[in-house]
């Protein structure tokens, strides 16, 4: 049957080569024009199953808030300067399209022109950019959002209008709030919001001192400082105000391709080229960004590698077989069969992801292996003398029914991953599968054609002129006899080769154990990245990783059960929901009581205020109370290790180890026979982790030269030592260092405010704090449809049938007992929940799972394959013992060296056991139909095919070693050893074994 | 040649009632309490603890106990920019004081807040200073013997007979031969294990026992705080007004 169908085929390529050639082109043209529509889409989320609840979610946010996952632009400067970037920049960021129109790169013109002539453009990249929180909602509603808890210990606050009676109420309740009840930071969601309180607090600071110390009084700073205390500052700033964000909301999500790559190249060339003019940094961070580094790593990975695998392999063909035509057909071959397979791939799965993007590579190791085997033995048929039809018809059915058993095997391996449960393990098996099921098939049909072509081209165009292009020509023996002649030392002395192949397979598999699996994704990233560099910048400024996690609720009251579920678990920093700004109904009507009668209150307060003689020392006693009450929340939260309130103390009462340091240095020269060599040792070490702080350059080379000067000082030298104290107290005279609390009272207290502007601004401020709390403490119930227009499309869906909750995790995801945590804790809320962390860690237990199954299964397919190939199970046996020996040295190796098993490389496990056992089929073929100690000719004549075959697979799998996209380069390794291993098993552990079983 | 064989025949019976005697709850309890909380100590301690932004920080301080743990004190000695400030815990931490070394302020905490992480750690103030509350808080069920790291341990339950307590249950793990703790796992009131605290190099100082290195390990929060002693002297005698503001503001 076998026989027939390779005679008919060589008989038709022979006789209707022009046929044949035309079919060719017909086929290459439709399956060309179908591959040139594959598209290459990394998301981690296509990779999971499709039914699952995780990726339903995730499909349902993409579906119903396509800017849940927003674009985080990180600004890093000046205060100011970035309040004025981020408020220039809002408009020519949502009209980004008219941007790039006029101003972008041609590159970026280019993408943007192809995403305007997509489907679906909506006319813009994004919808909305939020530079400012809502802060006009929080004046007009801010008591009915606070719990009644809070309500009830801040009300006195609320209560009375006047400046010193503000003060003094404020400090009352920070002392209850931080030092009586350590409860109100003890979670980072807890640390945030008193971070937003000392936030406020500094705002406040800066109005109340502008309207105190500015040459023109300006009574509108009193209303800026009353409104800053009760909304704060609406900028996204970092707690030490280096580092502000700016939101962009886009109108695609991350799998609409098209409108990515301009929309944040586009992006990207906005904000850099605008935030030079200021004097600023600005760069890129969120899922977005890394989905488009990503896509444009693998896309030139995909490429450029397939480009070097091939080029790789030509070389290799041209050294084995020592000829030019012959490697020059075969890769002309190998590329129409891999176009041929992506353009039936397009049909199966339209887009490739994360795992198939490489399939291109994976086919050029194994297809090109098809080719050696026809090359091979067609031109040792013309060798012998068969003309050209005779040589084809026999070389067809020597190595036709090998190719297809071999091809098949490794198929057959591929399709038993589409058992698999993650779409990328199916995707993978069923793309590379068919794949090379195809270009094993185009191999049969192309390359006889292009070898029948070449001789009738030959003989058509005369001999002289493709002499030295020619298979015929090659007729020097190119067979590996030291290959045989190693075969047959290893033959004849078994027992030793099979001892010392359990020395080396035991040591092995120790090493195997020691194989660890690398959970850190972002590993797999290409390196420095902007977007990951910034991640990390955000998790150290804002406790806020840039990988958000999203969940539905189908009700406010849902809303509000995850929201708060949310709020209390340890891993999380952030969670924004409606919840937020609309809080349940009952609640309100709980806190409508307490808010009406601070209402009352405040309505019946005075603000026509009487000031006593010493009004200003009161201020200022009030104040250094209020530095007091912050200095104690400094050592709270830095014994506590809550950064994040110790850096924004910073700000307010200055660095704690300075002001110790300054402390120290003036205890000490007051009292001189107190100083010791190590004292000063602990003002220098004091003043060392100042530099560890976030002050300017100007600042730290002075507190260098002091620290200096202080190592360089004799402690008998108390002239040097007081003018050191000096110098240290007049760094501590610097704004920065003082902190802004401290220099306001400071300066209050050693200034006599000419023209009552104490007074004047106090009534001010009474009257404007008044308006405001007033406004504030509205009793009307809060309903939806009051929230501002942003924030209700933001949270609720525009068919009004679900509300969004976004969770930002506390730390470095991809720490695994982190990204454990964070996920367990996000899964006690609800199994629907869309992120790249939790799918992460939901991928990487079900790809584990998937590896398993499919590598069992394939030995069992293989097995059966092996079975009814050879009908001998000792032969059965046989072949397969050098693909498991391969298979343990692979990852004995790779535990010696070091190398992870990643998301990716994974993948690598059940690959070669299909890959890895043509080597044994093939020398046990050999074997069988040359019979009994004929090693030496299997090893030297298939084993030069084998190991040729072994090579270019090596070959093509090495090129992704040079992959940008770090993941494809630790499959690359992973499988270089693997198929290096299993030729080596097939030499070195078949030809002992072939003699203790057969012989 | 009568005797030997009653005299061996005594000791045996001796030895198989003690191999078979059990220590109730309440002994266990003692036991345990009696090594967790000796009369009097004071010492120099160095503790361990990871910042809510992951940086690993490390605090040294004094400390003094005594009325087996009903009042302590303990006072920071590095680093510098906390060097001074001081806490008081008195009536097995129901009332706690600060003090602040900068503004030479003592703050009085709330009474809720013996609840709450002691500055930081995995410790809540409620642990450090405990002291006897656990015979009047818990019910102590002895649960057998387990071998832990190849070490006899008796297994002790202490149920919480109230539910306002810190937690639903504690399991205590004190090895056989002393009945010293080695392991304690504290158990939220869901019923979940939500910190261990692992006491290892044990010596003897002054003839007690003493946990050189406690680890505390939050499997909720997934932190972990070392509190590790780097001098401990028993059997101290204080002044009887050492534990007050007075010694607090020193």
């Amino acid at each position: 049957m076998r026989t027939k169908l390779f005679n008919q085929l060589a008989k038709f390529i022979s006789e209707k080569t022009g046929w044949a050639l035309f079919s060719i082109i017909i086929i290459t043209l439709i399956t060309g024009y179908l591959s040139s529509k594959i598209k290459i889409n990394m998301n981690m989320a296509d990779l999971l199953p499709k039914n699952s609840p995780m990726m339903e979610e995730f499909n349902y946010v993409a579906e119903h808030f396509p800017g849940a996952n927003p674009m985080i632009i990180v600004l890093q400067g000046d205060e100011e300067k970035m309040k004025i970037f981020a408020e220039g920049i809002k408009n020519k960021i949502e009209n980004l399209s008219a941007w790039i129109e006029r101003f972008g790169s041609p590159k970026i013109q280019k993408q943007h022109e192809m995403a305007k002539n997509g489907s679906n453009f909506p006319g813009k990249y994004y919808r909305r950019v939020d530079i400012k929180l809502p802060t006009k909602f929080f004046e007009d509603h801010g008591l009915m959002l606070l719990k009644n808890d809070d309500l009830k210990r801040m009300r006195k606050l609320y209560e009375e209008p006047g400046f010193l009676p503000f003060l003094i109420n404020l400090n009352d309740n920070l002392e209850k709030e931080y030092i009586q009840s350590e409860e109100k930071i003890s979670t980072m969601q807890k640390e945030r919001e008193a971070v937003q309180f000392l936030d406020n607090i500094e705002t406040w600071s800066d109005f109340v001192n502008r309207a105190l110390f500015e040459l023109e009084y300006d009574k509108t700073l009193s209303q800026e400082a009353a409104r800053s205390f009760a909304a704060g500052s609406p900028y996204l700033y970092s707690p030490d105000r280096s580092m502000m964000l700016v939101m962009a909301e886009p109108t695609f999500n991350v799998l609409d391709i098209e409108k990515l790559l301009p929309a944040v190249n586009g992006l990207e060339e906005l904000v850099k080229k605008e935030a030079a003019k200021y004097g600023i940094g600005a760069g890129l961070a969120g899922g977005i960004v890394l989905a488009r580094d990503e896509m444009v790593a693998s896309t030139e990975d995909s490429f450029l590698l397939t480009l070097l695998a091939l080029t790789g392999v030509f070389l290799l063909f041209i050294i084995a077989f020592r000829m030019i035509s012959a490697p020059f057909l075969a890769i002309l071959n190998l590329l129409l069969g891999i176009v041929w397979a992506l353009g039936i791939s397009y049909l199966l799965v339209e887009e490739l992801n994360m795992f198939t993007s490489m399939a291109s590579v994976v086919l050029v190791g194994l297809g090109i292996d098809f080719s050696i085997h026809i090359i091979s033995v067609y031109s040792e048929m013309r060798r012998k003398g068969e003309n050209i039809y005779d040589a084809l018809g026999l070389t067809l059915n020597k190595v036709g029914a090998g190719i297809i058993t071999g091809g098949m095997t490794t198929a057959v391996a591929f399709l038993t991953l589409t058992t698999g449960r993650s779409s990328g393990i199916v995707e993978f098996g069923l793309v590379n599968g068919i794949g090379l099921v195809i270009v094993m098939l185009a191999t049969l049909l192309i390359l006889p054609t292009f070898l029948i072509l070449q001789e009738k081209l030959r003989i058509y165009l005369g001999e002289k002129l493709l002499k030295n292009f020619s298979v015929e020509r090659k007729s020097v023996d190119i067979s590996y006899k030291l290959l045989g002649s190693a075969g047959d030392k290893i033959y004849k002395k078994y027992g030793v080769s099979l001892i010392g192949i359990l020395i080396i397979t035991t040591i092995l598999g120790f090493s195997m154990t020691k194989v660890e699996f690398d959970y850190n994704y972002l590993n797999m990233e290409p390196e420095g990245l902007e977007s990951i560099r910034l991640n990390h910048l955000l998790i150290h400024k804002y406790n806020m990783s840039s990988d958000p996690t999203m969940m539905t609720a189908k009700s406010l009251q849902e809303n509000y059960n995850f929201t708060q579920k949310a709020k209390e678990q340890s891993s999380i920093s952030w969670v924004q929901s409606i919840t937020d700004y609309l809080p349940p109904i009952e609640k309100q009507q709980h806190r409508k009581p307490l808010i009406a009668e601070i209402h009352r209150i405040m309505e019946n307060s005075s603000t026509n205020l009487s000031f006593s003689e010493d009004y200003q020392l009161q201020v200022v006693d009030e104040l250094m109370r209020l530095e007091a009450n912050i200095i104690e929340m400094q050592d709270m939260a830095f014994i506590s290790g809550q950064d994040m309130v110790d850096q924004k103390t910073f700000r307010l009462v200055g660095s704690a180890n300075f002001t110790t340091a300054a402390i120290k240095m003036d205890e000490l020269v007051l009292e001189p026979t107190t100083i010791t060599k190590e004292k000063t040792g602990e003002i220098n070490r004091l003043l060392a982790q100042v530099l560890n702080e976030n002050f300017p350059v100007e600042v730290k080379e002075i507190l260098r030269k002091i620290i200096r000067e202080i190592q360089k000082t004799d402690i008998a030298d108390i002239g040097r030592l007081k003018n050191i104290a000096n110098q240290i107290n007049e760094l501590a005279a610097h704004p920065i260092m003082a902190g802004k609390i401290t220099a306001l009272a400071n300066n209050l207290n050693e200034t006599v405010l000419e023209e009552n502007r104490l007074e004047i601004f106090s009534r001010d401020f009474a009257g404007q704090y008044k308006n405001i709390v007033l406004d504030m403490a509205d009793t009307n119930t809060i309903k939806l449809e009051m929230l501002p227009v942003n924030t209700r499309d933001q949270f609720y869906s525009p068919e009004e049938d679900c509300f969004l909750i976004t969770v930002y995790p506390k730390g470095n995801v991809w720490n695994i007992q982190y990204l454990d945590t964070f996920s367990k804790d996000l899964l006690d809320i609800t199994p629907r929940i869309a992120g790249l962390p939790p799918m992460f860690y939901y991928l990487i237990d079900i790809i584990g799972q998937d590896g398993k199954k499919a590598a069992v299964l394939t030995l069992i397919v293989v097995f059966i394959m092996l079975l009814i190939d050879f009908r001998s199970i000792k032969f059965s046996f046989l072949a397969l013992l050098p693909l498991i020996i391969g298979f343990i040295w692979m990852l004995g190796i790779m535990g010696i060296l070091g190398i992870k098993i990643t998301l990716v490389n994974v993948m690598a496990l059940p690959l070669i056991l299909g890959i890895g056992i043509d080597d044994g089929i093939h020398i046990l073929h050999r074997y069988r139909s040359e019979g009994k100690g004929a090693i030496r000719h299997v090893l030297s004549s298939t084993g030069k095919a084998v190991v040729i075959t072994s090579l270019t697979t090596m070959i093509s799998f090495g090129s992704l070693v040079f992959a940008t996209y770090r993941g494809f380069g630790s499959l690359g390794i992973a499988l270089f050893i693997g198929v290096g291993t299993c030729l080596l098993a097939s030499v070195f552990v078949l030809t002992p074994m072939i003699r203790l079983f057969r012989e | 040649m009568i005797r030997f064989p009653i005299i061996k025949l005594f000791c045996l019976l001796l030895t198989t009632m003690a191999a078979g005697y059990t220590q109730t709850g309440e002994e266990l309890l003692n036991d345990l309490l009696g090594h967790m909380n000796p009369e009097s100590s004071r010492g120099i301690m160095r503790q361990t603890i990871h910042t809510l932004s992951g940086e690993k920080r490390v605090l040294t301080y004094e400390s003094a106990a005594d009325e087996k743990g009903k009042n302590s004190m303990m006072r920071y000695l590095s680093p510098a920019r906390v060097k001074g400030n001081a806490l008081l815990m008195k009536n097995y931490s129901n009332d706690i004081w600060m003090y602040n070394n900068r503004t030479k302020r003592v703050r009085k905490l709330a009474s809720h807040a013996k609840k709450q992480k002691f500055e930081g750690s995995d410790f809540t103030y409620e642990d450090m200073g405990s002291g006897d509350t656990w015979r009047t808080d818990y019910a102590p069920v002895p649960l057998g013997i387990q071998s832990m790291d190849g070490i006899k341990c008796n297994v002790l339950e202490l149920k919480s007979e109230n539910e306002a307590n810190s937690y639903s249950k504690i399991l205590a793990f004190l090895r056989t031969e002393d009945q010293f703790p080695l392991k304690i796992e504290y158990y939220d009131n869901s019923g979940n294990l939500e910190k261990t605290l692992f006491l290892d190099n044990i010596e003897k100082i002054q003839g007690v026992s003493t946990a050189m290195k406690m680890v505390m390990e939050n499997r909720q929060d997934n932190t972990s705080t070392i509190m590790e002693y780097e001098s401990v002297e028993y059997n101290v005698t204080f002044d009887k007004n050492f534990f007050s503001e007075q010694t607090l503001k020193r």
